[in-house]
């Protein structure tokens, strides 16, 4: 066998010796394998460790109590649930941004230098520090609107962070449907807005939904914005709907952060335990996303044969 | 599927009648929804574009209304996030957080690069379809964990060891060993792109390959590899700006000491950890906000410039592909 043309390099040329005729290439994919062994062991080692840790702070006062003592004793609970606000209303800020965005991008948009602009845009979108969109969020929400430290800034600056993940799966779902039925709908006389509402986004939803599961498990481990927004540690407040605008923000990245470098004093215990409660949220968004995707791609192949 | 109604003259008539009194009545409406998804396609551009003309118009107040001189805000050497309205009393250039920066990019690259290039090579070329599902599943969910939850783990399992067997930094908090677990942050994306250009490769340049007498590792090496370096390059690339972005881990694990970093191993603050640990006292009429403002600026135009040219990259690419 001779050398590839341009392989300066001997070691890489097959040696003529049955054994060690492989003997590279096993060296190699050992490697590769390896590698990727170390690429995945954080998942555990975080995972594991802080199970492990938190674990016996979860107790049921913990999770449904007020706290007393600045945070010391009682639970979480008005962070759990202005959290939930936090999240709710940035898939209602997000999410028909998001889609109609998709929208124009896969149904209405012609290729062009517009759209490859807007799918630059995108791109960077996505690739902006989750930071210099809280420099944003408090630019534009608190100085130039005017608005309150509230828990809705945070909501709004967390779903402009959120766009381009929603816009991107929704776009790619919308333009795995087939062209046929959009073209079935079409032929039937059903005008174009009609054919996207009723026939093409109702097929693309669950892809729609990936991506909006996936940005909501980012949303909620987002810390950086939060921080410049302007979060606060655990307080008792009224936990009504109308916190989203009387009150300000408090949400579990935010609280696990501040713990972490102000809790001088706090029980090393209670801050795993906002760390499980915070993974456990982010892993259920996570895993039901990649659940979802999972099916969709078990359906997409069960239907193409 | 729903019986067909009988096809008579009459209902075909009726209900084509029907239909297009009901569109009419609809049209305007159809007409608002379609400008208003016009409107949402543009949306972004108005947003990337909002984002850099804020964080500007803030910036530059420091050097227009506030008169702090540009050259000190560029070369001095320190990055004091104190809150004052006194030029004089104000020491804060960005050169220091610029370097912190590079020192974990740095850092993080040395460690990403290999480990997510190597994973992208054994899930693209190796692994049996199944287990290559598998790791990209894990790879996800790995990119999904929240940073700051890197940050404390690594605050009680990293720090220590390395404060006991290195002795780097402040008490064991570094740019290198916030680069360490940066480095997992980012290589899920390397891994995730990386993947993308391998497969992107046509399999008759493999095949080929093979033909020619290679062996599976001759193939990636000389054939695959090279045909998808632009997606690597690319990969490689948008981890850096991801490793540039990150805050949260390095905000608790790089030291956040002030001034120019000579080595990784110090302590020190980078771009993101300035502006967030200096923002929450940073008050209105101040200069510090202004000024993180200004380096917010800096740090968005990095990854923008990174990412736009990792684009461009890709963009090489995918053009050398298409058929």
């Amino acid at each position: 066998m001779s050398a590839l043309p341009g392989t300066s390099s001997s070691w890489l040329r097959t040696p003529p010796e049955g054994k060690r005729k492989n003997f590279y290439q096993n060296v190699v994919f050992g490697l590769t394998i390896l590698a990727t062994i170390i690429v995945l062991t954080p998942i555990v080692i975080v995972a594991g460790y802080v199970v492990r840790e938190g674990f016996s702070a979860i107790t049921l006062e913990f999770l449904t109590e007020g706290p007393r003592r600045d945070g010391a004793e009682g639970g979480i609970w008005p962070v759990i649930v202005l959290t939930g606000y936090t999240l709710i209303l940035v898939v209602v800020m997000a999410v028909p941004f998001g889609v109609g965005s998709a929208v124009f991008l896969s149904e209405y948009a012609r290729p062009g230098r517009l759209l490859r602009l807007i799918n630059l845009t995108i791109i960077n979108l996505a690739g902006v520090p989750s930071i210099v969109y809280g420099l944003f969020g408090a630019a534009f929400f608190l100085d130039i609107l005017g608005g309150e430290k509230s828990l809705w800034v945070v909501s709004a600056t967390l779903a402009l962070q959120a766009l381009a993940i929603i816009i991107t799966s929704a776009r790619e779902s919308l333009l795995s449907v087939t062209r046929g039925i959009r073209e079935g709908s079409l032929a039937l006389g059903v005008s174009k807005l009609r054919t996207t509402f009723f026939i093409t986004l109702p097929q693309a939803l669950p892809g729609i939904i990936t991506g909006v599961l996936l940005a909501i498990s980012r949303a909620a481990g987002e810390t950086a914005p939060v921080i410049v927004v302007g979060a606060i540690l655990a307080k008792n407040v009224s936990l009504n709907p109308s916190a989203v605008i009387n009150e300000r923000a408090q949400v579990l990245s935010f609280e696990l952060y501040g713990r972490i470098t102000e809790g001088i004093g706090y029980p090393e215990e209670r801050k795993w335990g906002i760390a499980l409660v915070l993974l456990t949220v982010v892993l259920i968004f996570n895993l039901s996303a990649l659940f979802l995707r999972w099916r969709i791609s078990q359906l997409g192949s069960v239907r193409r044969n | 599927m729903a019986a067909a109604p009988p096809a008579t003259d009459e209902v075909a008539r009726r209900s084509l009648s029907e239909s297009v009194r009901r569109r009419r009545s609809g049209a305007i409406w159809e007409g608002v929804v379609e400008a208003t998804i016009y409107a949402t396609g543009l949306f972004t551009i108005v947003l990337l574009v909002g984002i850099l003309f804020l964080l500007g118009q803030q910036g530059l107040r420091l050097f227009i209304e506030m008169d702090y001189p540009i050259g000190k805000f560029f070369t001095f050497g320190n990055a004091i996030t104190d809150n004052t309205t006194d030029i004089e009393k104000f020491r804060f250039g960005i050169l220091a957080p610029l370097i912190a920066t590079m020192w974990v990019t740095l850092v993080t690259l040395v460690i990403a690069v290999p480990l997510g290039l190597a994973t992208a090579v054994y899930i693209s070329e190796l692994a049996p379809p199944r287990v290559r599902l598998l790791i990209k599943s894990a790879a996800e969910l790995l990119a999904g964990v929240p940073t700051v939850l890197f940050g404390f783990v690594g605050l009680f399992l990293l720090v220590p060891f390395v404060r006991d067997q290195f002795g780097w930094g402040a008490g064991g908090m570094s740019g290198m060993t916030a680069g360490i677990v940066v480095a997992f942050i980012a290589v899920p994306l390397i891994i995730s792109i990386a993947d993308d250009a391998l497969q992107a490769v046509p399999l008759d340049f493999k095949e080929n390959a093979y033909a020619l007498g290679c062996n599976k590792l001759q193939a990636i090496w000389f054939v695959i590899i090279p045909a998808a370096i632009s997606g690597i390059t690319a990969a490689v690339m948008l981890g850096m700006a991801r490793a540039i972005g990150e805050t949260m881990t390095v905000l608790i694990l790089a030291g956040g000491n002030s001034s120019i970093p000579e080595a990784p191993t110090e302590s020190m603050r980078t771009m993101t950890a300035t502006i967030a640990s200096g923002f929450g006292n940073a008050s209105a009429y101040s200069l510090l906000r202004p000024a993180l403002f200004m380096t917010g600026a800096v740090l968005f135009l990095i990854t923008l410039f990174t990412t736009v040219l990792a684009d461009l990259v890709l963009d090489k690419q995918r053009k050398k592909f298409a058929r």
